[in-house]
């Protein structure tokens, strides 16, 4: 070890000697190469072609039933109870529950009253779920389909419901189930489904559940629009905090509806055409790739699929896409459609028993599983339909970004002090380590001390929205609140580069050392996330390893260097990535009552202990803070 | 790199001492009413979450499996029945009275218990600095010594001492009896080194390793041999004292179930250990063969250690306090946050580390990515036990680095004060 590594004071190493010369210059290098390499992840050449690794699967290979009359009778009773006289639409966890009962399913009405954060997500509603026992085993496993009322856009999702009363109707008739098979409909949306999990398993809630089954392996949720017909399904896979289901599912889901001849294309979109060129298809690709980080990362994809996967359930959403100008769509589209199932027109019967059958010949292949998925990757991006990339491909871009961090660190640390202190003779040792020591003694502690008050500030911002009454949690509060937080912040920066400054002839501080330290901290924190959610990791790295690395690179002589630094920091700062980036963020997740991310944030760390939130107060904050006290300090 | 954020600047002169014991005062105050608050504040992340981790809880030092014994003795039935319970019985006759009292005791006596060992930290502090006072310094050199406050607070508001505080974990006693064993040896007070070392040993095994070194602290720089015999006798004699105690009170399972189970390694859930994966993979025929090996490994440290360093046994003792964090059977963070502890007491050792921006990284992520790992292999369900044992080797090599760091700068430092000519040359080793 001797032979690379060497501290102060022995004779240091030539290999090490030529890393400190060059770890100056070498991380930018490496911070760049890290992101070319995330540019060139949509080129076709690094793609593996997806394949089954679960043999026992058996995708597609079944006889299917789906679209017999019966199950067409199923799916008219759906609006048949719903259209009772007298019926008000309150009333549907009734009327659907007698569907089931009907049908000879187990079913059971949960009505959850959240008195949760409102506006950020109200979860006051009812789910309804009923379960086909399997005939062939004793409920020990089971499978799960689920759907809202309301699709992500906020459209009706009336049709799914309809589909599931004929899902329901063909898997009762079918008799070899070896898992429970539970359909499930809320009209919650995604905490409707959380607080649902909550009571299946036994979690403490306001509303228990009796009529219970086996372990959920996998579960599927339904989005269809109102539509006459649709061209493509697509499919949404990630969940709440970033987890993925098993990619065999996905393939089984894709190879299956190809089959059906109603493809289901990756978040909707569809391989770009033979002829395209480079380009273009390097575009479609990278299009795809920004969605999907966008959704893992923050945990916006459509569908209730995504609080699923945090109990370890294999899940994803199927979503039906309008063909362009579709009359029902447009209609649909306009508002123009009341709530009324009877406005609703069923899709084309043909694209009824495509999904139908889709969905029945992913259950029966489900059916089959001898344990918990797991033969295939849990950690995979997919650039194209068919395609994978695995951790292997894209982990060494993070590795990349934390080494430069790194590297920048370790030379920091090596120049922290004055120059003398580098020296490589061996007369001087002893003078040496003990300035070098008396060096550390002197300025560790107010670094660890700024450290740490940038931390806690952090932890205020992340505490005060966990305990305060949440009625007051309005739009403008969260946004006043923020901005009260912004300027306490910044004016704790301006104090402390103040105390320094009029302490400046006792060097009680150095910057690098200071900078040294946040590095390595970030660094970890991005290396630890890289193999939770690469996208979060990623995106954690734009917005703080960046400007860390950005930070001071060149002197800070002038007061004008300083103040543009301070206005460049200012511009990556956490408040205006998160007004600026707003659209980003809530890109695929239009909902209208998330209108600040920051609140989005806060309601999926509420309802699903999702790690945004945290980290943004926490990591973000505190060390955009610090770089500023790095530029400002003398 | 924690010792060095010592704020307090020496002190110096009568009227500083003073001072120095009101900060003492303070410290010890501050770092237990952040324990009770959180205790008080939080019940909930302490009962469920902290106190079920393995990384700060192992099948020997856990409190729930601490309160199933306490249950089942109260209730007439041997608390070695099971297979659950593998504490020593001193724990249950320290804890038995406490099963009938509310909750707040229990925690007010872990707070005492870890103050009580930044105190004995402190002291150790004081009696190392009057010593090395009487020392030459090296030609040249400045004199650090952490003030004994200091001390006491780092290890008080070490992040690992304080999760391991609310994770109720038992090794806590066993830290309180090795820290107060290495203090009667520095007041050279052999007998009651003896005894701590012992109820040390009997709570956790391993601290039977730092024998040599308190026999020689205690017994001071002549006729060593003779003054190892004789701790050695009566260290034995105190254990066979404890076990008759133990078997009159509890019944001869005992030994079993605490001391044949830790050095089996019977129990495989995981830890932030070597032994864990290796033993999960291995032949049933090879395995008693490679416990011997394992145990070995960590045992036989405690003969070269304390011979290379008898100059200085009490570095030999906190450098024994590393391995067996390190390479011990059932290790949990709460071990590195002893040696950790114990580091600023040789702040003139400090300087002398030449890999600290190594092992700081190392340990940081072996302490960052344990969790994460966790909870991608146990939670979630995507990763598995290569992830979780991947991340326990960077801890465990991080804690080597700095064990061999700390080993080679007291060497270098010997050299320096004993060969004045030799200062000036380089010391390489290949």
């Amino acid at each position: 070890m001797t032979l690379v590594l060497s501290g102060q004071g022995e004779k240091t190493s030539p290999l090490l000697r030529a890393g400190r010369k060059y770890s100056a210059r070498l991380c930018y290098p490496l911070a760049a190469a890290g992101i070319v390499w995330l540019l060139l992840l949509p080129l076709s050449n690094f793609w593996n072609r997806a394949y089954f690794s679960e043999n026992a699967m058996m995708p597609g290979q079944v006889d299917l039933a789906f679209g017999a009359q019966s199950h067409l009778d199923a799916m008219a009773s759906v609006d048949a109870a719903l259209a009772q006289p007298g019926a008000e639409p309150a009333d549907w966890p009734d009327a659907m529950a007698r569907v089931f009962s009907k049908i000879g399913l187990d079913t059971e009405v949960q009505r959850i009253v959240c008195d949760e954060v409102p506006g950020i997500g109200s979860a006051a509603g009812a789910n309804v779920h009923g379960i086909v026992r399997a005939p062939r085993s004793d409920s020990v496993e089971a499978l799960l389909v689920a759907a809202a009322w309301r699709t992500a856009d906020n459209a009706t999702n009336v049709n799914a419901v309809r589909l599931m009363a004929g899902l329901a109707q063909y898997a009762s008739e079918q008799v070899h189930w070896a898992k429970d098979i539970i359909f499930v409909v809320t009209d919650a949306g995604e905490p409707g489904i959380e607080a649902w999990l909550r009571a299946y398993h036994g979690l403490p809630t306001q509303a228990p559940l009796s009529v219970r089954g086996g372990i959920i392996q996998a579960a599927l949720s339904l989005e269809l629009p109102p539509a006459r017909a649709y061209a493509r399904m697509g499919l949404f896979l990630e969940g709440k905090g970033g987890q993925l289901p098993n990619l065999d599912f996905v393939n089984i889901v894709q190879h299956i509806a190809r089959i059906e001849r109603l493809p289901a294309y990756i978040h909707g979109m569809e391989d770009p055409p033979r002829r395209a060129s480079l380009w273009q298809r390097y575009l479609v690709s990278a299009r795809l790739l920004l969605r999907q980080m966008r959704s893992q990362a923050f945990g916006s994809s459509m569908g209730v699929h995504a609080p699923l996967l945090r109990y370890r359930i294999d899940a994803l959403t199927v979503a039906g896409i309008p063909r362009a100008g579709d009359p029902v769509a447009a209609v649909a589209q306009q508002g123009l459609l009341r709530d009324d199932p009877a406005d609703m027109p069923l899709p084309g019967p043909a694209t009824v028993r495509a999904i139908g059958r889709t969905v029945e010949s992913t259950l029966r292949s489900l059916n089959n599983l001898l344990e918990h998925f797991h033969q295939s990757f849990f950690f995979y991006i997919l650039p194209a339909n068919q395609r994978y990339l695995s951790i292997g491909d894209y982990i060494p871009a993070v590795g990349l970004m934390v080494a430069s961090l790194l590297f920048q660190a370790m030379h920091l640390w090596w120049m922290q002090g004055p120059d003398s202190l580098r020296s490589d003779n061996p007369r001087t040792r002893i003078e040496r380590i003990n300035t070098y020591y008396a060096l550390l003694r002197r300025t560790l502690p107010s670094s660890i001390g700024i450290i740490l008050r940038a931390h806690a500030l952090g932890l205020v911002l992340l505490a005060v929205p966990i305990l305060i009454p949440p009625a007051v949690l309005t739009n403008t509060t969260s946004t006043a609140y923020l901005f009260t937080m912004a300027l306490a912040s910044v004016s704790m920066v301006l104090h402390i580069a103040d105390v320094y400054w009029a302490e400046a002839a006792h060097a009680a501080i150095d910057w690098r050392q200071l900078k040294a330290l946040v590095e390595m901290y970030v660094a970890v924190v991005i290396a630890s996330l890289s193999v939770m959610n690469v996208s979060l990791a990623v995106g954690m790295f734009v917005v703080t390893g960046l400007p860390l690395i950005l930070t001071r690179m060149c002197s800070t002589d002038s007061r004008l260097r300083r103040a543009i630094g301070l206005a460049l920091l200012l511009a990556a700062s956490p408040e205006c990535t998160m007004t600026l980036g707003r659209n980003v963020v809530l890109g695929l997740h239009p909902l209208d009552f998330a209108s600040s991310p920051f609140r989005m944030f806060l309601g999926d760390f509420h309802h699903f202990s999702s790690l945004v939130y945290p980290l943004v107060c926490l990591v973000y904050w505190p060390v955009n803070l610090l770089c500023m006290v790095i530029v400002l300090v003398p | 790199m924690a010792p060095k954020a010592a704020a307090a600047r020496a002190q110096r002169g009568s009227g500083a001492t003073s001072a120095e014991s009101g900060r003492l005062a303070w410290a010890l105050l501050a770092g237990s009413a952040l324990r009770l608050g959180i205790f008080l504040l939080f019940p909930g992340l302490v009962a469920h979450y902290l106190s079920g981790r393995v990384e700060l809880s192992t099948p020997v030092t856990s409190y729930k499996r601490l309160v199933e014994g306490l249950h089942l003795s109260a209730h007439g039935v041997s608390p070695y029945d099971g297979g659950v319970f593998h504490q020593s019985p001193l724990l249950l006759l320290l804890f038995q009275p406490l099963y009938y009292l509310p909750d707040v005791f229990t925690s007010a006596v872990y707070v005492a218990a870890d103050a009580l060992v930044a105190l004995t930290l402190a002291k150790i502090a004081t009696a190392r600095k009057a010593g090395a006072a009487q020392q030459p310094p090296v030609p040249g050199e400045t004199v650090f010594a952490c003030a004994p406050s200091t001390v006491a607070m780092l290890y008080l508001f070490n992040p690992l001492t304080v999760a391991t505080a609310l994770a109720k974990s038992t090794v806590i006693f066993s830290h309180l009896s090795v820290a107060g064993a290495l203090y009667f040896g520095v007041r050279r007070r052999v007998d009651l080194a003896v005894v701590c070392a012992a109820i040390a040993t009997h709570l956790s095994l391993y601290p039977a390793m730092l024998i040599a070194p308190l026999a020689l602290l205690a017994g001071g720089a002549q006729r060593r041999t003779g003054a190892i015999v004789a701790a050695a006798s009566k260290f034995v004699a105190a254990l066979v004292l404890l076990h008759v105690l133990c078997v009159a009170a509890y019944g001869a399972q005992y030994f079993a179930a605490t001391v044949d189970f830790t050095l089996r390694v019977a129990d495989l859930q995981p830890n932030v250990g070597l032994f864990w994966y290796f033993f999960i993979e291995i032949f049933d025929e090879f395995r008693s063969f490679f416990i011997v090996v394992f145990q070995l490994t960590a045992l036989a440290f405690a003969i070269p250690v304390s011979w290379r360093f008898r100059q200085d046994p009490l570095f030999a003792g906190t450098m024994l306090v590393g391995v067996i964090s390190a390479l011990k059977s059932y290790p949990a963070w709460g071990d590195l946050a002893l040696f950790l502890g114990l580091l600023p007491v040789f702040e003139d050792l400090l300087k002398y580390l030449q890999y600290t921006f190594l092992s700081a990284n190392l340990l940081l992520y072996g302490i960052g990515l344990a969790p994460v790992f966790w909870h991608l292999w146990i939670e979630q369900g995507s990763g598995n036990a290569n992830f979780f044992y991947a991340a326990t080797l960077v801890y465990v090599f991080g804690q080597i680095t700095l064990l061999f760091d700390l080993g080679t700068a007291m060497l270098r430092r010997d050299l320096d004060m004993r060969r004045p000519e030799a200062r000036a040359h380089v010391v390489v080793q290949e």
